[in-house]
């Protein structure tokens, strides 16, 4: 961790070692979400952390408990400025854009590991799912993104059915994962 | 699963689906960084997402949405081969038991049934036939919602018509959610199986029949 614990100690905001890399891990997954490049990512949490502790150091909040609110806040403001600076410095052509468009942001060989072992996993839960019904609900909510309600009135489900499904079938997910990886913090690599 | 689970995994579904407002969006994010309990069943969902998709890059995601029902011809020929073999497997299966009823060792194989592989593919199983007879001792995963009970058909498959070997109108589900089945081997020669396991009582909320694949190699 870039921020390092003595820092760290000297702002009570941050408790604990064990919290601070709570908080940095969750920071980190958000920017992984926004800006989809690791390494951008891991530069821009360590920003985040820089000017958050710069900010505190200053005074502390007037509400601490409100420290995860400007965390993540600081994090999406850094992710947009970033955004911002790299489309401004860029001078964008159509072919350009469709390079950067298929950039791999994925190209960390363990994360590929990560990927398939997920996909296997996946494909078991799926497989272990002796209606077809269950089986489809599943790829519409969780690949095609659709909306809970239409895909109940599609297959005609009870939303007791959906839930009971999404429920055995996520626990059944979690318990392939922490076999393969033990620690469940490993699914952190997801976040690529 | 309680309603706030409940509740809290709609939310997490919306935000990864990107259909949460802004509000809303910045509520879910705070949590991500302020919960670490959260934040690890956020992960979970995306790596289940993820790892969808890798199937379906992979091409593997179509085939299971098809319906695993066996297409199967029941022409008047099939079902009298049918009764025939059932009648030549208990026939065998009554000679080895007063013929070989006293064997020195009792002989035992396991055979795991964990998932199939699709009528198109290898057997799920392959048993090297021993040189005793030997108690089959078989245990097939039926899912994440089994049936309560299970009837069974092993059928020889064949070049020419599929004939019945074994059946058994009622077998309940184990403690640990798997189906369990014994059989002796003298009633099942070298050869390709069809192991069908059909949902009982049938009817249309039951999960779909489960087919396995066996070979006994000679």
């Amino acid at each position: 961790m870039d921020t390092d614990a003595t820092t760290a100690a000297s702002v009570p905001e941050f408790g604990s070692d064990e919290s601070l890399r709570q908080l940095r891990a969750g920071v980190l997954f958000l920017l992984n979400r926004i800006v989809r490049e690791p390494a951008l990512a891991e530069d821009l949490c360590n920003e985040t952390f820089r000017v958050v502790l710069e900010r505190l150091r200053r005074g502390p909040l007037e509400d601490p408990a409100k420290l995860d609110s400007f965390l993540a806040q600081t994090a999406r403001n850094l992710a947009m400025a970033d955004r911002r600076r790299t489309s401004r410095r860029q001078t964008v052509t159509g072919e350009q854009a469709a390079i950067d468009g298929f950039a791999d942001e994925r190209s960390d060989p363990s994360f590929k590991v990560e990927l398939q072992a997920r996909a296997k996993a996946i494909r078991k839960v799926l497989q272990e799912l002796p209606n077809l019904r269950d089986r489809q609900l599943l790829v519409r909510l969780y690949l095609n993104d659709e909306d809970k309600s239409s895909i109940c009135r599609d297959l005609n489900l009870t939303e007791e059915h959906f839930n009971r499904v999404v429920y055995r079938a996520r626990e059944r997910f979690r318990v392939l994962l922490d076999k393969r990886f033990k620690r469940p913090d490993l699914l952190c690599l997801a976040l690529a | 699963m309680t309603d706030s689970r409940q509740g809290t995994q709609e939310t997490i579904d919306r935000y990864l689906a990107n259909r949460l407002n802004d509000a809303e969006r910045e509520v879910v994010e705070t949590r991500i960084v302020g919960d670490p309990d959260f934040r690890h069943e956020v992960e979970l969902t995306q790596a289940l997402r993820d790892g969808l998709r890798e199937l379906q890059k992979q091409g593997e995601v179509a085939p299971l949405l098809q319906p695993r029902t066996w297409m199967w011809r029941r022409s008047p020929f099939a079902i009298a081969a049918s009764v025939l073999a059932l009648a030549i497997g208990v026939g065998a299966l009554l000679y080895f038991e007063r013929t070989g009823g006293k064997p020195d060792e009792l002989v035992v194989a396991s055979l795991h049934f964990e998932h199939t592989r699709g009528s198109d593919s290898g057997p799920d199983v392959i048993w090297r036939g021993a040189q005793s007879p030997t108690l089959l001792e078989m245990r097939f995963d039926v899912g994440l919602e089994p049936a309560p009970n299970y009837s069974v058909r092993i059928e020889r498959v064949g070049s020419g018509a599929d004939t019945t070997v074994f059946t058994a109108a009622s077998v309940g589900i184990g403690m640990d959610g798997q189906l369990a089945l014994s059989i002796n081997s003298a009633a099942l020669e070298p050869g390709d199986y069809r192991i069908r396991l059909e949902p009982q009582p049938p009817g249309p909320d039951r999960p779909e029949p489960v087919i396995y694949a066996l070979r006994i190699a000679g």
